[in-house]
């Protein structure tokens, strides 16, 4: 037998094509099932990683809350409590006492058994850890009397006092009480529940590793909503210019998507999903706090001395003045490319919320009286303002932004002195009101009521100064005390018209969320208003 | 010989005690970790008890002594955000790095050496030019820039290969590309100047007369003579790799040490970060050092003059 010598040329191509066979082997079929029924969602940054509401933060919600049914839904167009796990829910004993009425066989995944009144029970007091600081768990540790579950699908929470904001911790988005199984949290212990949980929702966790991905498995026949894709993947990809071409190449299905990047996923036709109002823009002008902080500073132009009305009123002609130098209609179609606009509003007041008012126009643009008010309240000549030019969770957008603000203000006299700092630590000197002075641009989520979020991030004793501390304080605490809602709603419109003619942030408009969706999405309902991925079970 | 190899180790201990404290003071002089893990709910008493639970109310003397004592013994504490033993993450996703880092370096040295052992050997050809442009390009574009590029050609252009992630051989192609870009122009570049150093010296050209042939006078003679350099900047280049991963990783959605260690840092997960930086640093010291010891067996010069 005698064998024919092969040729060089021919050699490295057989080589060459046999290599691309072996690497490519085993990359094929997964790209094949990622073309059938796999959904596969990118997002830019997730929170703790945690299942548990009591560690959770907001940013985890898009990975989290398709594997959970909360105990209340919220009507996708009209953000209202609709009945889930729970099926009714009231209160008694001037609403120191809540009852939840649970729906019947609803079963955690892997047979763990039928939802209980005793699981809800066993979640809420998570919140009793000395370590648990997430969602809610500093309202029930302070608040929380006791659970009774007087049978199985009854849940009675007492409290020490009146409480009317307890059906918006247990809701879709804005509540946390994600409903683990304690048979099964208590047999594997917390950490490895964490990395594999039970719930029961529409997703089933299967496998996923930390700061990478997570793979979802959909529950067949489930009670509320059988998801359309079988499997979803959430991956974690960082660098937005790597999803949008993940969306190009078909890898990814779903991404959000802004600023240029949007423009660039209708260019290369891929359809964007809209959640329009869904964040509130505005700058955040530090300063306006109270005396015992360090970011007090009553000398600031755009604050004022507190017991000085003469100040106090060159202030907030300043701050409107900071108001009028922005040309919002710039950042509208400049940076947000139509997808957002001057939705009336004032801070944290939705159109959805009781007492919001079409009244409260975004101030607009007008330069020439920006620079009147300036010399009529002293500061012809301007004065230097310090920006913090960030991405925020709701703003990813903020660099921009803050830059076509500070631009504009610069055009009225203003010197703007840029001092970029990263989220990790310019979030927490927010919260310590220790920002020296630098104004930042912030994108609110919604809340149930204005007054829920103006007690977090409004008040001398919140958590953050969001937009001013200490100036309504006494407003918000009664504004909570009241339990009749149409008085509620009056008071909180009364502090919500202070807080729109005080001109204490600058108002830029509420902006649309946007995402770009694959080829294999044909549609998926959102909640409106919420910024956020939090229920891939609707997509289809 | 052994006096230098003990005072060298001396200097790697002291180094290795100078980064423990810079890494230290560094993760808590950029602010508070519990302002960034509380959430917005939080009262100052929640997070003073959170503060107390992870032993950040005691003085710093007593924390840095712990956090010597339980690094010596390989544990750098509880990652605040996984919650889960920093060590076992950094192992989780070692890996990953080492995979990157791997394909690099088998690029650069591919690529690097021969390149630049031809540019020297054929100086002024094409490829010379060639090489050379290479070289100052190579350093010149950004390792983010380079990476976009070559997602759009080869991910969303051509479709030849993932866009990002890990998961097949075919996912660290591109990654691994963008990561020994830079270091293949750099070794090129040194590869070729000591070949020409020592093209031109008496040896190679006595070789030469002896009638050697041309590839036993290149690689055995010159190119080993030239390789000392070469060796060094190669051996550093791993570690040099590792922390370049950084840039890279985000890039890809690389699910490796150089995301963890962004990530932490922007979270303020100060276990993670001392561990990372600490690995990494032992290391570089570790390199170093053998580098050093092994220059002194090979010159013994240099010990003298130590």
């Amino acid at each position: 037998m005698t064998s024919r010598p092969i040729a060089r040329r021919a050699f490295l191509k057989r080589t060459a094509t046999a290599t691309a066979a072996v690497l490519t082997a085993p990359w094929l079929p997964a790209r094949a099932a990622a073309q059938a029924d796999r959904l596969v969602v990118a997002v830019g940054q997730w929170g703790t990683e945690t299942p548990f509401a009591w560690r959770q933060t907001q940013a985890d919600k898009p990975l989290w809350d398709t594997v959970y049914d909360p105990l209340i839904v919220r009507d996708p167009k009209t953000f209202e409590y609709r009945p889930c796990l729970a099926t009714e829910w009231k209160p008694s004993n001037e609403m120191r006492t809540w009852t939840f009425k649970l729906r019947p066989g609803v079963q955690f995944h892997e047979g763990f058994g039928e939802l209980t009144a005793e699981d809800v029970k066993f979640a809420v007091e998570q919140s009793h850890k000395p370590d648990a600081l997430g969602g809610s768990a500093y309202f029930f540790r302070n608040h929380l009397d006791r659970i009774e579950t007087p049978d199985k699908l009854t849940v009675v929470m007492h409290f020490k006092s009146r409480q009317w904001i307890v059906p918006s911790l247990f809701t879709q988005y804005v509540g946390y009480q994600n409903v683990i199984s304690k048979k099964y949290f208590e047999s594997v212990g917390e950490q490895k529940a964490a990395a594999h949980p039970i719930g029961t929702g529409p997703y089933r966790h299967v496998e996923g590793k930390q700061g990478d991905y997570h793979r979802f498995e959909a529950v067949a026949g489930h009670w509320r909503k059988t998801p359309r894709f079988k499997e979803l993947l959430i991956r974690r990809i960082p660098e937005p210019a790597t999803r949008l071409s993940g969306l190009r190449a078909g890898e990814i299905d779903i991404a959000q998507v802004f600023g240029d990047y949007l423009e660039q996923a209708q260019k290369a036709g891929l359809r964007i999903h809209e959640s329009p109002n869904a964040a509130q823009y505005w700058v955040i002008l530090t300063g306006q706090t109270t005396p015992d902080r360090e970011d007090y500073c009553p000398t600031c132009p755009w604050a004022g001395e507190p017991k000085d009305p003469k100040s106090l009123e060159n202030a907030r002609k300043v701050r409107l003045a900071l108001n009028l130098a922005v040309n919002k209609k710039a950042i509208y179609t400049g940076l947000w490319r139509g997808r957002g606009g001057d939705t009336p509003y004032s801070y944290y007041f939705y159109p959805f919320n009781r007492g919001y008012s079409t009244a409260w126009t975004v101030p607009p643009h007008d330069p020439e009286r920006a620079k009147k008010l300036l010399a009529e309240a002293g500061h012809a000549g301007g004065f230097e303002v310090r920006v913090n030019p960030y991405v925020q969770l709701v703003a990813q957008d903020g660099p921009d932004v803050m830059e076509a603000v500070a631009l504009d203000w610069e055009k009225i006299g203003l010197k703007v002195k840029r001092v970029p700092e990263a989220t990790s630590s310019f979030g927490p000197k927010g919260r310590l009101r220790k920002t020296n002075k630098t104004f930042s641009v912030y994108g609110s989520p919604p809340y149930d009521e204005p007054v829920a979020g103006w007690e977090r991030v409004a008040h001398a004793k919140g958590a953050f100064n969001l937009l001013l501390d200490g100036t309504y304080d006494e407003e918000i605490d009664a504004a909570m005390r009241e339990f009749d809602t149409e008085r509620r709603a009056k008071l909180t419109q009364a502090i919500g018209q202070k807080m729109y003619d005080g001109y204490h942030g600058v108002m830029l408009g509420m902006k649309s969320i946007t995402w770009a969706l694959g080829k294999k999405v044909n549609a998926w309902s959102t909640l409106a208003y919420v910024p956020a991925e939090t229920n891939y079970e609707h997509v289809s | 010989m052994q006096r230098y190899v003990v005072g060298r180790l001396v200097q790697s201990l002291v180094s290795m005690v100078v980064v423990s404290v810079v890494v230290f003071a560094l993760v808590r002089f950029s602010g508070d970790p519990i302002a960034i893990m509380a959430p917005p709910e939080a009262s100052q008493a929640d997070i003073a008890l959170m503060r107390a639970h992870l032993g950040l109310d005691r003085p710093w003397p007593v924390q840095y002594t712990t956090f010597v004592g339980q690094a010596l013994r390989g544990d750098f504490g509880t990652s605040v955000r996984f919650r889960r033993p920093a060590m076992e993450l950094i192992a989780e996703r070692y890996g990953a790095t080492l995979e990157l880092g791997g394909l690099a370096v088998l690029i650069v040295i591919a690529v690097a050496l021969p390149v630049g052992v031809y540019a020297a050997v054929r100086r002024g050809s094409a490829l010379d030019y060639a090489a050379r442009a290479f070289a100052a390009l190579g350093q010149a574009v950004p390792p983010f820039w380079l990476g976009l590029l070559l997602v759009l050609v080869f991910g969303v252009l051509l479709r030849l290969l993932p866009t990002s992630g890990r998961g097949t051989p075919l996912h660290v192609l591109l990654p691994g590309i963008t990561l020994g870009w830079f270091a293949v122009a750099g070794l090129m570049r040194l590869t070729r100047s000591a070949m020409l150093d020592v093209l031109g010296s008496e040896y190679v050209k006595l070789a030469r007369i002896k009638g050697l042939p041309e590839r036993t006078v290149i690689w055995k003679h010159a190119f080993k003579n030239a390789a000392l350099p070469v060796v060094t900047f190669a051996a550093l280049l791993f570690v040099a790799l590792l922390n370049g991963s950084i840039i890279v990783e985000t890039v890809f959605g690389w699910p490796g040490l150089g995301l963890l260690v962004i990530e932490a840092v922007d979270s303020r997960d100060y276990p993670i970060v001392q561990a990372v930086v600490m690995c990494l640093s032992a290391m570089y010291i570790t390199v170093n050092l053998l580098v050093d010891v092994l220059y002194a067996y090979l010159n013994p010069k240099i010990r003298y003059g130590a």
